[in-house]
């Protein structure tokens, strides 16, 4: 039990520590942030999959 | 061996389902406003942590690393799914899923939230339940690293 925690843990911090460094390395990622911090502005990018 | 035919089906899907939202956040943010469950400022974090969270939990079920913890997850990340589509369904709502994201346009694949796929995740769980009961895995990258 304690190990299988320990295993979930490591799953979830490294898809954290990943999604966090592609984030910030990928342009797209970035911009999501930027435009959703500021609370109830929505994303006027069309998305890609439109273009 | 039938959990290894499992490993590579549901890791498989769920490895390029991943990459799918991957490649394309915005659509994924969309999608999470729609379902309108979480609140506003933790969408643009679930879009960014989910899709990789899949990819990984998909890798390592393939690859049969750590593969009792990694189908446990995904159980319940299928499991959260599930109820996010029974609410849709309950509200009366009818929007996508985004369970595929792009890969649904690309393939042309119907991608609703509705009864198919609350079906089609239970199955997922079940063969999830499976390959965490199974003691010994064929073809395990965990297996090779003992006998090492």
């Amino acid at each position: 039990m304690k190990r299988l925690l320990t295993e979930i843990l490591f799953i979830m911090t490294m898809a954290l520590v990943v999604s966090l460094l592609y984030n910030f390395v990928s342009p797209t990622g970035i911009k999501i942030i930027k435009k959703t911090s500021k609370n109830k502005v929505e994303i006027k990018e069309e998305p890609t999959w439109q273009k | 061996m039938i959990s290894f035919i499992l490993r590579i089906i549901v890791g498989g899907i769920f490895l390029i389902s991943g990459l799918a939202k991957i490649s394309d956040p915005v659509r994924f943010v969309l999608t999470l406003r729609e379902f309108d469950i979480f609140p506003e400022i933790i969408v643009p974090f679930t879009a960014i942590y989910i899709p990789w969270l899949e990819f990984i939990i998909g890798l390592c079920i393939i690859l049969g690393i750590l593969h009792r913890a990694s189908s446990f997850m995904l159980a319940c990340l299928i499991f959260i799914f599930t109820i996010a589509i029974i609410s849709v369904i309950i509200r009366g709502m009818e929007i996508d899923c985004g369970c595929f994201g792009l890969l649904a346009d690309m393939l042309k694949i119907p991608d609703m939230a509705d009864m198919k796929a609350v079906i089609r995740n239970l199955i997922f769980i079940g063969m999830c339940i499976y390959i965490f009961k199974a003691k010994k895995t064929a073809f395990s990258l965990e297996n090779y690293f003992k006998k090492v």
